[in-house]
């Protein structure tokens, strides 16, 4: 499918299915009340400490929530993988399980890219530290510069490496709503090998046009108050159309 | 017919007849106007009047409703005729239909407070503990009884039974076989409708003088004839 073709289906798609994206936006309704009482309850366990439990109780709740939602997310890129135009009747638990996997998913793509921005802070660091270990000192103009380098280089590859992995963790998600599979999603070479077959120069239009749409439009209603609170509907909706998008890209692979 | 499409015809169907929807905003605008003044008159019977005047109104209203459900169930796509007579006994009705279903879970609420209040020990937390339980109970229970009502409603405009739609079990059983679940992603989904618009039609309300006047016949025409389609064309679905 070519990218304009791709956008074009993902921004209509919720539009067909408003039945689950109103669930959806229930469910962040019901994960924000969860965390609010939680909150709450936390609060109020200075007078009981009967309360912390409740606040656990009502943590653990949001999470299972968090993972229903991930799972509804997957659903929505299935959709996409089979070209299909309605998003199927959830079945609460198995949602709830590809949520979690979803979840797993993220924490690894997440840490790999944070891993190596530490590796690479330390490395470029270390000159800097080791001309003077006095911090009396960081502020001279030799050790100062040093630091300063250290830094800009640090923050360049950290943004290279996040954008890069980004993109991986996208075809991550396509692996994982076809196979259902961790062990394939957490595949990072045959990840990476996607991006590749499905063509990077797509891969990276698509996904940046998705982005870019979701944050202009989340970001113009959230300049004005009342405009904010129509977030609540749009933001799932291009939470939809991103994963229908991602979902459309990887259906190539058949 | 699922969501998408029985949303997007009650979205476009208050346009349908213009003439219709412009009557029924005056009649609204009016309805509201009539209550509003009617505070501010020291002459009592002059407020009586505009009371009168007002109550009509909105059951009117209410029973043109009822007869855009009644079209809708059955999936045509005519607009009803406003029929004075029939609208406003059907108004009567459908306003009896909402009290009852609303009152229910009043009365259930107030008798636990009542109930459990003798008891309460002055102590903040079990203060607040107790509050937000009732608080989650009422939030419930409106919500239960909301959608039993809104079934209840669909029921008596299908079935012109008025007796029967105040029968809470053979709702309870119709509501059931829908789907509980359905119900209220719908009146969700209608909720949100209504709520957008309300936020759009703020920003009209802007204008000194005729804005609110202008956004309250928006809002009470297009709500008329939105929320009364909608529901019907779902009803009539299941």
């Amino acid at each position: 499918m070519e990218v304009v073709d791709i956008i074009k289906d993902s921004l209509k798609f919720p539009a067909d299915n408003i039945k689950q994206l109103a669930i959806y936006i229930l469910l962040t309704i019901v994960i924000a009340v969860l965390l609010f009482g939680a909150i709450v309850s936390f609060a109020m366990s200075v007078q009981n400490v009967a309360f912390i439990a409740l606040g656990v109780l009502l943590i653990i709740l949001a999470i299972v929530v968090y993972f229903i939602m991930a799972g509804y997310q997957m659903e929505v890129l299935k959709t996409g993988l089979k070209h299909e135009i309605e998003i199927p009747d959830v079945e609460w638990k198995g949602v709830c399980i590809l949520g979690l996997k979803k979840f797993v998913v993220d924490i690894v793509y997440m840490i790999i890219p944070t891993i190596i921005t530490l590796i690479v802070f330390f490395l470029t660091a270390s000159p800097a530290i080791y001309t003077n270990l006095n911090p009396a000192q960081f502020s001279s103009d030799f050790t100062g510069s040093l630091l300063f380098a250290s830094l800009s280089i640090t923050l360049i590859v950290a943004f290279v490496v996040y954008l890069i992995f980004a993109f991986v963790q996208t075809m991550a998600y396509g692996r994982l709503a076809k196979t259902d599979s961790l062990g394939n999603a957490l595949n990072i070479v045959e990840a990476v090998k996607d991006i590749s077959r499905v063509g990077a120069g797509k891969v990276i239009i698509t996904i940046l046009l998705l982005v870019v749409i979701n944050v202009l439009i989340t970001g113009i209603l959230s300049s004005t108050f009342i405009f904010a609170v129509l977030n609540i509907i749009a933001a799932p909706y291009l939470m939809f159309a991103f994963y229908r998008g991602n979902g459309l890209l990887y259906a190539d692979l058949e | 017919m699922n969501f998408s499409e029985i949303f997007s015809d009650a979205i476009k169907y208050p346009f349908a007849e213009p003439n219709k929807f412009l009557i029924i905003g005056v009649i609204a605008l009016l309805s509201g106007l009539f209550s509003s003044t009617g505070g501010f008159s020291s002459d009592s019977i002059l407020s009586i009047l505009f009371a009168i005047v007002a109550i009509v109104a909105s059951l009117f209203i209410a029973g043109y409703g009822v007869s855009i459900i009644r079209e809708s169930v059955g999936g045509s796509v005519v607009v009803p005729e406003l029929d004075f007579n029939r609208n406003f006994v059907d108004g009567i009705k459908s306003t009896i239909i909402g009290i009852v279903y609303f009152i229910i879970p009043t009365l259930i609420m107030v008798i636990l407070v009542l109930i459990s209040g003798v008891a309460v020990k002055l102590d903040l937390s079990a203060i607040v503990a107790l509050g937000a339980t009732y608080l989650l109970v009422a939030v419930i229970l409106f919500i239960i009884f909301g959608i039993l009502g809104e079934i209840a409603l669909a029921r008596f405009a299908r079935t012109e039974d008025f007796v029967s739609s105040l029968n809470i079990f053979e709702v309870f059983n119709e509501v059931k076989q829908i789907g509980f679940f359905n119900v209220l992603i719908f009146i969700f989904v209608q909720a949100i409708v209504v709520l957008v618009l309300i936020i759009l039609l703020g920003f009209v309300a802007f204008i000194p003088f005729i804005g609110a006047l202008i956004s309250s016949f928006l809002l009470g025409a297009f709500s008329v004839f939105f929320i009364n389609r909608s529901l019907g064309l779902f009803y009539g679905n299941n």
